[in-house]
């Protein structure tokens, strides 16, 4: 097949990423050799028109109108179906143009790239219109979708599987925002999306089409739109996502694009029992939520969020000086040596099915876990992203093999920066602390920057003098975020320690109100000045606007979900 | 996707249409829960302990959880809640009682008899907690 450009093309330039060429008001081009069957001419195109109205795109194949695209300020790419085979003739017309000064050609839209999918020679998805380039998060590459886009799939994955699962991270909170996927114009799932991250499985064939969404009188919100496309027979390899509403501008001011919904890497799969679990544990993050909203105490639904105890043996003894260790082995009781594995998760039946995030809160180091391998692979599996905090004494090369590639927030407690402090809290092994995590750095890197590493520091007297270098070490070792802590409030704690040649004295140690507003102020301005997120976890339980979740790298742009929300 | 499609584009939603003011005061007692060896807590902070680590399935909707969820419901705390004083939502909104004492940003329940015999204790006593906490283990075991 070969593409010959006609009339209406100016030479090719380069804008400094890629080479593109100016299209005037009109054009043509011709496609010859074309193989018959259902296939889309891509034109990968943008402009600088400003914002609006956007320039539209008609375009004729073999003389019938075949297409008519808005054209974004952005470069996107742009799918127009066709059947023709053999030698088509293809026609370009704008319904406007534009003369720079002292340039007398007619500027029309900036062309990348013109050329031909053909889906049975695909390998991956291609992205049509209403997509925008792909950005990096936490654990992959992600692309916002704008209020309606087509995405074209193999046809041999379509023939191979029932269902793709893929991660949609939507900014509203109370579910209102409903995505509608269809193939061909025909329904195949309509779903109410959950706040966040979440991993979907959804039906490729339109035959058995899912549909969950709330009751709209719960919500008080606007239902889904208008529908799915017009059918459009011959058209079976095109996925057309649509949603009712699109995330409100005024929370993106910086980005002028229409942004509707977070889109990760698709997948194919075809087993039903996988489906089924993702459908239930969908359906059951819905119930949680609108119980939640209607003020129900008795609930049907289960937890998103379980709260687990790997290991109840830890490697520094003493303790640290502000853990409450003895207290809580006596509240453990009979329970303290009692094994939870994989097992005991899986036997946690709809509280591990349900959860999205599963989070350790052992007095326990759990890396120490025999079966911590198998544990966090069975999570993987499940998509579950797990919490551990650690105390940064337990890396080896078996932990940090167990660790590297999985989902998992990975928090590292050290509340200390010099060799000094930290024996005043824990004890004299900080020489191997740094390089451990080196090692762990190095080997994430190669396994897809997993697990994400957040660098605990919880402000007390004893660490006041270490803050910045802190953050120091955070941006050697190339954290995630450092974590803002405060230390546990206790009333009339009496827990008093001598170690490293300091009198620990937890009462005195806890700071006051103004203590760590200061403490926090100039947290915020070391993450400027080193570059490092801040998670600010004094803010538990405040609800973040959209758009502001997380810890957020200032300047950048770029947010780090989560570490704020929990300890 | 076809030329057609143009007209059909989503409106953005009304800017205060984001869901924030539908949740209740706190939201842990719905979308989290403990389980573990010092048994089962409604979120991180909690405290005392809701029941033995193997009554997971039963303590979900038990009543003293039921209670929480009602307090925070009405955006008010609960006596458990007042009772987890970690918590920084819990001292977000003593602080903000401090304040602004005129306005009641915290509905404190009057104190039953438990309440008074849990003061009297800690004032003239001081009975360690875990004490009292390992009975009530032991008796619910």
């Amino acid at each position: 097949m070969n593409i010959e450009y006609l009339d209406g093309w100016h030479g090719q330039e380069h804008d400094g990423l890629h080479p593109f060429r100016w299209m005037a008001r009109e054009a043509r081009l011709r496609l010859s050799n074309v193989p018959p069957g259902r296939k889309y001419l891509r034109v990968t195109a943008g402009h600088s028109f400003g914002a609006e109205p956007l320039p539209v795109l008609r375009v004729d194949i073999g003389g019938i109108p075949a297409g008519r695209k808005e054209i974004a300020l952005t470069f996107g790419s742009y799918l127009i179906p066709f059947d023709d085979g053999g030698d088509v003739d293809v026609e370009f017309r704008l319904d406007k143009d534009r003369r720079a000064a002292g340039d007398p050609r007619s500027l029309g839209v900036m062309v990348r790239s013109v050329d031909v999918v053909l889906p049975d020679e695909l390998g991956d998805p291609v992205y049509g219109d209403g997509w925008y380039d792909l950005e990096p998060d936490e654990f992959f590459p992600y692309r916002w979708m704008a209020g309606e886009a087509g995405i074209v799939v193999p046809s041999g994955a379509l023939r191979d599987h029932a269902y793709i699962t893929l991660p949609l991270f939507s900014e509203f909170m109370d579910m209102s925002q409903v995505l509608t996927v269809s193939r061909g114009g025909r329904l195949c799932a309509r779903v109410a999306l959950l706040h966040r991250w979440n991993h979907y499985s959804l039906p490729l064939n339109p035959d058995a089409p899912y549909e969950k969404v709330l009751d709209p009188a719960i919500l008080e919100a606007p239902g889904p739109s208008a529908g799915v496309p017009p059918a459009a027979p011959g058209d079976p390899c095109e996925l057309t996502f649509s949603l009712n509403k699109l995330y409100p501008p005024k929370y993106h001011p910086q980005d002028p694009r229409p942004l509707g919904l977070r889109v990760g890497p698709l997948e194919f799969h075809d087993d039903p029992g996988w489906h089924a679990g993702f459908l239930s544990y969908h359906a059951n993050a819905l119930l949680n939520y609108s119980e939640m909203i209607q003020g129900k105490t008795e609930l049907e639904s289960y937890p998103l969020n379980l709260g687990i105890d790997l290991y109840g043996r830890c490697n520094i003894k003493p303790p640290c000086v502000y853990c409450l260790w003895d207290r809580m082995k006596v509240l453990e009781g009979e329970y303290a040596e009692v094994p939870v594995d994989k097992e005991t998760l899986e036997n946690y039946g709809p509280f591990f099915n349900s959860a999205r995030t599963l989070v350790n809160c052992s007095f326990g180091e759990p890396l120490l876990h025999p079966h911590l391998g198998d544990i966090l692979e069975y999570c993987a599996r499940h998509k579950k992203i797990v919490e551990l905090s650690t105390n940064g004494q337990a890396f080896t090369e078996r932990t940090i093999k167990a660790l590297a590639g999985k989902p998992i927030y990975l928090y590292v407690s050290l509340d200390a920066a010099t060799r000094e402090t930290y024996a005043r809290i824990r004890n004299d092994r900080w020489d191997e602390i740094v390089p451990n995590l080196l090692r762990l750095d190095a080997e994430r890197r190669k396994a897809g920057n997993l697990p994400k590493i957040f660098m605990v520091f919880m402000p007390m007297r004893v660490n006041m003098g270490d803050m910045e270098d802190y953050f120091r070490l955070c941006r050697r070792i190339n954290a995630d975020a450092l974590v803002l802590r405060p230390l546990l409030y206790l009333w009339k704690p009496r827990i008093e320690r001598d170690r490293g040649g300091y009198h620990f004295d937890y009462a005195r140690e806890m700071l006051s109100r103004e203590e760590a507003e200061a403490v926090i102020a100039r947290a915020e301005e070391y993450s400027r000045t080193y570059g490092v997120p801040l998670a600010n976890q004094y803010n538990f339980g405040t609800i973040q606007e959209p758009g502001r979740e997380g810890a957020r790298r200032e300047g950048a742009g770029e947010s780090v979900p989560g570490p704020e929300d929990r300890r | 996707m076809t030329g057609k499609d143009l007209d059909r584009r989503p409106a953005a939603a009304p800017d205060d249409d984001l869901g924030i003011s539908k949740f209740p005061l706190c939201r842990e007692p719905w979308e989290s829960y403990y389980i573990l060896r010092r048994g089962i807590l409604p979120c991180c902070y909690g405290n005392p302990i809701l029941a033995p680590m193997t009554e997971y399935k039963q303590s979900w909707n038990s009543a003293r959880l039921r209670e929480i969820r009602e307090y925070l419901s009405q955006g008010k705390l609960s006596p458990y809640c007042l009772e987890s004083l970690g918590c920084p939502i819990v001292q977000r909104v003593l602080a903000k009682k401090r304040n602004q004492p005129e306005q009641e940003a915290v509905e404190i329940p009057p104190a039953g008899k438990k309440s008074v015999l849990r003061l009297v204790n800690r004032l003239l006593f001081g009975i360690p907690g875990k004490i009292r906490r390992r009975v009530r283990a032991r008796s619910a075991r």
